[in-house]
């Protein structure tokens, strides 16, 4: 702070200069950040540490909220109020600055409305033999909901509980929101959010029927990996490594046990030239791996689950360790946490994994009854695949995690679609759907097409994409759907500054010409 | 023939018998022999030129279906002095007979070098002459490969090749042997568009889609029963066989026929053109190489810099005259153009990267004609005169980005709020192109004015039309000042215009794509310049405008040139 006593002239002059050239600053900042922000949004997105989790690619979105680009555009918006009020004179000559600045401020305050509250997201429509399913719902780009159903209620209906701020925060950690449940007595928490899950396979004792199996880890060499053998389940009965079979047999007696060591077996005979390893187990027998080999030469060991042993195979020491024996033996695929909770890192998954998208974790309390669980992300509630818990008491409650959506006032529904070429070109000439429009006993017949929105509840439809692309007809059509609140505004900014430039170029020397001459 | 054709075709005869032009004189050329010579010379290759075929969504000419694939192919749309159509339908009837006919134009110089080292020694003296080399030259398995690997690698046609039907033939023999089959099937997707097959739509079916060639000469599994005579496919055929027979009347007959029979046949479900608007299409084909233009553009910008320096009134006026000349040229081809393309009234022909800069360089000539009439400077059309020889020259930079083909446009784009956003935002782009040139030229200026000390001290630009002394310097930077005025006011207008159409044709007014963030960058820089002026000591104001507007034409071709063609995003339709 300066201590001298300054005139209010010189004041003036000062406030000019620096809210003049912070006007400049903040928009050189601006045009830097768009540059860096088009020309590599990656790049900047994992410099400023930005967010870059949603359902589809949309790093440039996030980078374009990213807190401090919007405070960039206040300071601008705030050093052009300032400079205005300050350097320019509230005269007829100058209504062409102020006519701009005022359409710009109108601009600025229309898209802040615009962006606070549109809601914009899509829609989906399928083909099927009774024709296209009705649009009742847009889906939200940016927001989720946890869907909960309570199954046994036979009139009831999924309700959806959004989850606010999922986006920004991208943050697996810390997520403590309680759902209300809707079957009496149970509370439904979601405690953790997971941008990108995966899905983890393993063998476990559940199947209802007798599937006998093995789960073995095998070394040879420099390959390892872990192999289930069950002569029961398809693809899994044996392991061929080239020059040997790996294969397991349950159920052996310790007669059958002597049998089958003998090279008669013609289905079992290692009769390819391969040696056969053959683990067996049975109930009176101790779990063994026998070797045969072409030349009728056997060998055979002890396996305990734990204890890895070196088994002579191809002429060459193979590890083998059993892992687990089965008698129900069934695959689970479940839901689970990345291994690295940064979501700015790809992770690769494992090979007993794959990625999942997005989840959300749920804890489902009723009484002293708890558990959690991994929903996976489905982009449509109605098209998804809901999870259903057993709770206490006969009880089921359905819970799919989606997007938030809102329900149309009145139904759309696809009467006919045509993807139009011009002719001998393949160049996209439209694509025309007649829409049903139903809201209560009315329905209007209307044309969506390319440059030709429908506008439903508020939302204008626009197309979207079909699958598949270049078909004539289609089995997938996407709306865009958006609602566009505050846009009187911003055209009428826009018009404003449209007015205030040839004013300022053409009509102010014009006046100051004239008052030079009186 | 109506009054008005015949004078085209006049006019078109006086266009052909440039001093440039091949001429038809000796019997046999390179690719055909004189008794072919001999035929051609009797067919009506006008009338067949001007026959009707559907092509890019349209119906063109066959001339325009012709000339375009022999460029491609064979680097030239005339070969031995005859015309595209019956050059090309030779070809394509005859294919067997030119497998060892230099018809393949081969562009890279290395690969020509290459090629020439391998093929045998009678035949390398006529291809160092035309670049040119048989089909069966080529049956050379390395060549091809390096040809392929070459091409696929820079992503460039090496070789403009295989309109022709011999090499069809030569690609089928060689994808037989096993070790090719993978890449050259994936040559021939990649130059599928030259192969011939499907290219020419020459008789109107039952679908919105015309018979293809093979359709209609049985070469394809679409052929049902043989077309009655009195139809176009069935004409067609007769013409195919009095072609192979060498029958010249025969063939003119079926010409003849062929004229009458098309409209009939197209009926209603499209308007076929008259026989005025095919030939304006021939004679935009044969002149519109934009040569005379560039030359016009260049010799006016010339003049107008020795108008500029020695303030002489000749050269004003000759500059002026010679720029006025070009402009109107230009605007004639962009009229015909905008009556060939055969869109929508209210879509002008501004709808495709080529277009939007032959587009922007004649608005820019047209605003910078009339902002010569207001104040009377050189400088408005030197800058137009620049910016439009440049523009004229990107087609031979960008010769794949910039096809001059005339084609439909995706039909989000045919709206005509889209027509004026793109009209606004590329007259914008010209005068930002112009303030370049004005600042680079006052850029230049400045350090020799300086050296001469006779630094301009004023306190403000003066106005133009006052007349009274002034320093060169202070004129340029008037006059950039002007055009810059009217540039910034177009970006920001045409921006705005861009975010209304978004709004209804996508459902957004702004969606920060990489286009919209740019044009945003320019429009920004160029409203920084106007304030910063009256924040700039003005003995300054000249230098900061002309460095600033520098900086918005970098953001301009920024936008025009690695956002179309690196950056991806929704406005990637041209």
């Amino acid at each position: 702070m300066n201590d001298t006593p300054t005139s209010p002239a010189s004041n003036t002059r000062m406030l000019r200069k620096v809210s003049s050239w912070t006007g400049m600053g903040a928009m050189a900042a601006i045009a830097m950040y768009l540059m860096l922000a088009s020309a590599s949004p990656h790049w900047l997105a994992a410099a400023l540490g930005v967010s870059l989790f949603a359902p589809d690619d949309s790093v440039q979105k996030e980078l374009f909220r990213y807190p401090p680009f919007l405070a960039m555009i206040a300071v601008f918006f705030a050093a052009m109020i300032v400079a205005t009020v300050v350097a320019v004179p509230l005269r007829l000559r100058n209504a062409g600055a102020w006519c701009s600045h005022v359409g710009l401020l109108a601009l600025g305050v229309g898209a802040v409305w615009y962006a606070g509250f549109s809601q914009s997201g899509d829609s989906l429509t399928l083909r099927s033999r009774e024709g296209w399913t009705p649009v009742k719902y847009v889906y939200l780009d940016r927001s989720f909901a946890v869907y909960v159903h309570d199954a046994s209620d036979p009139n009831g209906r999924p309700l959806q509980h959004p989850l606010a701020g999922l986006i920004p925060r991208g943050d697996p950690q810390g997520l403590d929101v309680t759902i209300p449940g809707t079957p009496e007595g149970v509370t439904i928490r979601a405690t953790q959010f997971l941008p990108s899950a995966r899905t983890t396979r393993r063998w476990a004792n559940i199947s209802p029927n007798i599937i006998p199996a093995v789960e073995l880890s095998v070394t040879d060499g420099d390959a390892a990996g872990t192999v289930l053998l069950s002569p029961s389940l398809p693809g899994h009965e044996h392991v061929g490594v080239g020059d040997y079979i790996l294969t397991y047999r349950s159920g052996i007696t310790p007669e059958g046990l002597e049998n089958i060591v003998t090279p008669t077996d013609a289905n079992e005979s290692p009769g390819m030239g391969h040696d056969l390893a053959l683990v067996l187990t049975g109930s009176r027998i101790e779990p063994t791996i026998a070797v045969i080999r072409p030349d009728g030469s056997r060998w055979h060991a002890r396996l305990q689950v734990g204890k890895a042993i070196d088994v002579p195979l191809a002429g060459r020491k193979v590890r083998i360790e059993p892992r687990a024996f089965f008698d129900h033996a069934a695959e689970v695929h479940e839901l689970a946490a990345p291994h690295d909770h940064s979501i700015h890192q790809a992770h690769a998954p494992m090979a007993d994994e794959m990625p999942a998208g997005p989840a959300v974790k749920l804890e489902i309390r009723s009484g002293d009854w708890r558990r959690e669980t991994f929903v996976p992300f489905g982009a449509y509630e109605d098209f998804g695949q809901p999870q259903m818990i057993d709770l206490p008491g006969n009880r089921a409650v359905w819970l799919n995690f989606s997007r938030e959506r809102v329900a149309l006032p009145a139904t759309i529904e696809v009467k006919s679609a045509k993807y139009e070429t011009y002719p001998a070109s393949g160049i996209p000439k439209d694509y025309v759907c007649k829409v049903a429009v139903t809201a209560g006993a009315r329905t209007s017949d209307e044309i969506l097409s390319l440059n030709n929105p429908v506008t439903v509840g508020g939302f204008q439809f626009s197309q979207g994409s079909w699958v598949p692309a270049g078909a004539a007809e289609p089995t997938q059509i996407l709306f865009g759907a958006a609602s566009r609140p505050g846009l009187p505004i911003i055209w009428l900014g826009c018009v404003l500054i449209c007015l205030g430039f040839p004013y300022a170029f053409y009509v102010k020397p014009l006046l100051m010409r004239r008052r030079a001459r009186a | 023939m109506t009054r008005r054709a015949a004078i085209l075709a006049c006019l078109i005869a006086l266009a052909s018998a440039s001093p440039f032009a091949v001429a038809a004189g000796p019997p046999g050329g390179d690719v055909f022999d004189a008794n072919t010579m001999g035929f051609l010379t009797k067919v009506d290759s006008s009338g067949l030129g001007l026959l009707g075929s559907q092509h890019r969504g349209r119906i063109a000419i066959l001339d325009t279906v012709a000339a375009e694939q022999l460029d491609q192919a064979y680097g030239d749309d005339s070969i031995d002095g005859i015309g595209a159509a019956a050059a090309y339908i030779e070809l394509y009837f005859r294919a067997g007979a030119y497998v060892d006919k230099p018809v393949i134009y081969i562009r890279e110089r290395n690969m020509r070098a290459y090629l020439a080292s391998r093929l045998p020694a009678g035949r390398v003296e006529q291809f160092k002459r035309t670049h040119r080399i048989a089909p069966a030259g080529l049956l050379d398995d390395q060549a091809w490969m390096l040809l392929f690997r070459a091409g696929r690698a820079d992503r460039k046609d090496y070789v403009r090749a295989a309109a022709l039907g011999s090499l069809r033939d030569s690609l089928a023999e060689l994808s037989e042997r096993k070790e090719f089959r993978v890449p050259i099937d994936r040559l021939s997707a990649r130059y599928s568009s030259f192969l011939g097959e499907g290219v020419m739509r020459l008789a109107p079916g039952a679908a919105d889609d015309w018979m293809t060639a093979e359709d209609v000469f049985g070469a394809s599994a679409a052929t049902t029963a043989p077309a009655p005579a009195e139809t176009p496919a069935g004409q067609w055929r007769a013409l195919r066989q009095a072609w192979l027979a060498r029958d010249a009347v025969a063939v003119n007959k079926a010409i003849a026929r062929l004229e009458t029979l098309l409209p009939q046949a197209v009926g209603d479900r499209a308007s076929y053109p008259s026989a005025t608007v095919r030939s304006l299409e021939r004679l935009y084909n044969r002149t519109w190489q934009f040569t005379v233009l560039r030359i016009g553009f260049a010799a006016s910008l010339l003049l107008l810099i020795v108008a500029a320096a020695a303030t002489g009134g000749w050269a004003r006026r000759l500059g002026i005259g010679v720029f006025s000349l070009s402009t109107l040229i230009l605007l004639a081809g962009f009229v015909v153009r905008w009556i060939l393309s055969g869109r929508a009234w209210y879509l002008p022909p501004i709808m495709n990267q080529f277009e939007a800069v032959i587009g922007s360089a004649l608005l820019g000539a047209v605003i910078a004609l009339i902002m010569e009439m207001i104040w009377r400077q050189n400088f408005f059309a030197l800058a137009a005169a620049f910016y439009a020889t440049v523009a004229l020259l990107a087609g031979l930079i960008f010769p794949e980005q910039m096809s001059g083909d005339i084609r439909a446009q995706h039909g989000i784009l045919a709206s005509p709020v889209m027509a004026i956003h793109v009209s606004v935002i590329i007259i914008g782009h010209a005068l930002v192109g112009m303030t370049f040139v004005l600042s680079v030229v006052y850029l230049v200026g400045y350090p020799i004015t300086a050296l001469i000390a006779k630094t301009d001290k004023r306190s403000s630009p003066p106005d133009l039309r006052r007349g009274g002394e002034m320093s060169v310097l202070s004129v340029i930077d008037r006059c950039n000042l002007i055009v810059a005025q009217i540039a910034c006011w177009s970006v920001v207008a045409g921006t705005i215009l861009g975010a209304y159409w978004g709004d209804f044709a996508w459902g957004r007014w702004w969606g920060w794509d990489p286009k919209e963030s740019w044009a945003l960058i320019t429009a920004m820089v160029y409203v920084a310049l106007l304030h910063i002026r009256f924040l700039t000591p003005t003995r300054w104001r000249g230098l900061v405008t002309a460095l600033i507007c520098i900086l918005g034409f970098a953001a301009m071709m920024f936008n025009w040139i690695v956002v179309n063609f690196i950056l991806s995003g929704k406005h990637s339709y041209a």
